[in-house]
């Protein structure tokens, strides 16, 4: 093993990597919804096949007359496992009267346990953290009782009531039945791995006993009217770090984690997936939007995130990029690894986003799972959408069509967001 | 246990008083709503009156407490959407409509380049900022932290509240508070350390996490402040009103509502033998 990284920068890295010991926060069980998918596997099968779900808006989620695709998830939400997950845990509720987004975390958490081997009986008797990302999903967004509350009316507040029981952390605990650690991160596209970084705390801490981390964001024609005035994204389907690429599409979903410190989970009998090795976090400061161009915050959270998990560049068989498919998040992201990578070293970077589109808050603990996902198997499949190189930046993926095998068991995922902060997971796989 | 922080500043940012930082900062501010101004307004501050150390920008993270967040802003944003329709909305409207806006300036206006996380919760927002800086400088991911709990003024909350039956207006400020957590051996003596924290949230009815109805706040008071940057408000003043006390007060700030418990525990640094 390679010596632990140290940050050429920021003392408090360099300090950082020699105190560390290696933490045991095990990864016990993982589960996401998507475009590409309704479960790790339908994820797995379809991201290998290439087979993208990117269409226009469709009808029964939000009209507009806007022309840019998306990556929606199934139109009902719950998935069959999340369905008996949320019937079981809370018969007197409809889930017609969650949030989308919260539908959705129902069902990637219900996946996460399931394979977890955790029900809800052994749930309710620990001490549980939820941290998760959002961005739409803490939003008041009900565009009618806004349009008749600014002409003068009273609209009914039953959507004020929603937005208001909609805080996904703490209603999922609602949901669950259980007690413990709540958050819910807003750090725009980074929040599903902050997210997924600070429940890595809690259990490192002793804070909680198992904790559920990750994002979740369903679509909305708000967002998706803001990222087109700002002039993200495509009109056709994106193409991380591709030449021709001309923005993101927007995607929703859920993927979340269970971690669990290991000896517990081993008491349980239950062998680990994997472990979330390192966090790393920081920010460009730089501008509100765009992200510093030679990716000053990410480069720091990267370093972080390896010191914390007191390992070494070397040790890294793959990097899942943010990978938007906007001009400056790729530019930005690729002169940051090129400044990273030694020349070396080989690490197999790909973007996912081709095959969810971009998820917004729950983009970070959805690629925290499809990384892990390849780590698992060993190989890592393309970047969909990435065809031809671009001469402006330093480094290349792993274009479509194309796999690649990965010799460790250890990888990285990463995510930019505007405000300009920055966060990175190492995470390693099981044997 | 975690290690015990102390909180080495504070400061609370209203529209009135504080037009010295404001101009320093007028030009950078010009497109920032309310909420975000008001957010880096009481962060300069408190910033400015911490004990003079110089942790390199990377080691400084910022941590935002939010129950609403930029709520205002959306609005104006969804009003440019209706009335000008779709591909003519405010694209500066929507990039300061993100919870972490407030965040992202602080970072960008004050040169700090450690985390900025951003906590929404309707419950206590700035105890949950408050909680996850101090995780982070338990782990030594951070050497100093600025917390800051931010809301803006709604209107449509303010009419929400009204038609909920609710006597007060508990969102109608537009205010910020910041307080910068330390080392212990980096504040002065009679300084508060932090001592505990422990947050439970429960399920509730929507309603009463807008009018806090049956929310009580010990020993300060029977009826607790309304709102959750009032909240942070009193803390800091408790804070505040601690430094004139002796070294062996353990004192607790304590709150009960129906939608969980709070309490916070902390003494005050002790003088040099």
């Amino acid at each position: 093993m390679a010596p632990p990284a140290q940050s050429p920068d920021h003392s408090i890295t360099k300090k950082r990597a020699y105190q560390n010991t290696k933490s045991s926060v095990a990864i016990t069980g993982m589960g996401c919804i998507s475009a590409a998918g309704t479960d790790t596997k339908s994820h797995w099968i379809n991201i290998n096949k290439s087979t993208a779900r990117c269409s226009p808006v469709p009808d029964w989620l939000f009209f507009t007359k806007l022309h840019y695709p998306v990556f929606a998830a199934p139109p009902e939400a719950l998935s069959p496992t999340g369905r008996d997950l949320f019937e079981s845990a809370s018969p007197s509720l409809l889930s017609s009267t969650l949030s989308r987004t919260l539908n959705l975390a129902v069902s990637a958490v219900a996946e996460a346990l399931n394979q977890a081997g955790i029900g809800l009986q052994y749930l309710r008797g620990k001490k549980v953290g939820i941290a998760l990302g959002t961005t739409v999903g803490c939003t008041f967004n009900n565009e009618e009782f806004y349009e008749q509350w600014r002409r003068g009316l009273e609209p009914d507040l039953a959507p004020i009531l929603h937005y208001l029981s909609g805080n996904l952390a703490q209603a999922l605990h609602g949901i669950l039945g259980t007690q413990g650690p709540s958050a819910v991160v807003t750090n725009a596209c980074a929040s599903g791995t902050d997210a997924i970084g600070l429940a890595k705390g809690w259990i490192a801490s002793g804070a909680c006993d198992l904790a559920v981390a990750g994002g979740a964001d369903e679509l909305s024609r708000i967002a998706y009217n803001g990222f087109a005035g700002l002039q993200l994204s495509d009109t056709e389907q994106c193409r991380p770090f591709d030449r021709h690429r001309k923005g993101l599409n927007l995607g929703e979903g859920a993927g979340l984690l269970v971690l669990e410190e290991e000896g517990q989970a081993r008491e349980r009998g239950i062998t680990p997936l994997g472990w979330v090795r390192g966090y790393g976090s920081a920010s460009d400061a730089w501008h509100p939007t765009a992200p510093h161009p030679e990716g000053r915050g990410l480069k720091c959270a990267f370093v972080q995130a390896l010191a914390d998990a007191g390992l070494s560049i070397q040790d890294v068989a793959m990097i899942n990029a943010h990978g938007t498919g906007t001009k400056a998040n790729d530019l930005a992201e690729a002169n940051a690894l090129s400044n990273l990578l030694p020349e070396s070293c080989h690490v197999a970077i790909v973007s996912t986003k081709g095959m969810t589109g971009h998820t917004l808050g729950a983009a970070g603990g959805l690629e925290a799972v499809l990384t892990l996902l390849a780590l698992r198997q060993g190989v890592t499949p393309g970047t969909h959408g990435y065809q031809s190189s671009d001469p402006q930046l330093p480094v290349n993926p792993i274009p479509q069509g194309i796999s690649a095998p990965l010799p460790t068991r250890i990888g990285m995922s990463q995510s930019l967001a505007f405000g300009g902060g920055n966060a990175a997971l190492v995470i390693e796989a099981r044997p | 246990m975690r290690q015990e922080v102390a909180v080495t500043a504070m400061s609370v940012s209203t529209n009135k008083e504080n037009e010295p930082v404001l101009a320093s900062l007028k030009k950078t501010l010009r497109r920032a709503d309310g909420l975000t101004t008001q957010a880096v307004v009481a962060a300069a501050q408190a910033l400015a009156k911490a004990p003079t150390r110089e942790p390199a920008p990377v080691e400084v993270g910022i941590f935002v407490g939010t129950a609403f967040g930029p709520l205002e802003t959306n609005f104006r944003f969804l009003d440019t959407l209706l009335d000008d329709g779709e591909g003519q909305a405010s694209p500066t409207l929507f990039s300061h409509s993100v919870h972490n806006m407030a965040a992202g300036y602080i970072s960008r206006l004050l040169d700090l380049r450690g985390p900025a996380l951003t906590m929404t919760t309707f419950t206590w927002p700035f105890l949950s900022a408050l909680d996850t800086a101090w995780q982070f400088m338990a782990q030594k991911k951070v050497r100093r932290a600025l917390v800051t709990a931010v809301e803006a003024k709604s209107a449509v909350l303010e009419d929400a509240l009204r038609r909920l039956g609710a006597s007060d207006d508990s969102v109608s400020v537009e205010e910020a508070v910041a307080c910068v957590l330390d080392p212990v051996e980096w504040a002065p003596p009679g300084y508060p350390v932090l001592q505990d924290l422990e947050i439970n949230n429960r399920p509730c009815a929507p309603q009463i996490l807008l009018t806090r109805k049956g929310e009580r706040w010990a020993p300060q008071s029977s009826q607790c402040p309304i709102g959750p940057l009032d909240h942070a408000l009193a803390i800091i003043k408790a804070l505040t009103h601690l430094r004139s006390k002796s070294a062996d007060d353990i004192l607790a700030f304590s709150i009960a509502s129906l939608f969980g418990d709070a309490r916070l525990t902390w003494r005050t640094k002790e003088e040099k033998p």
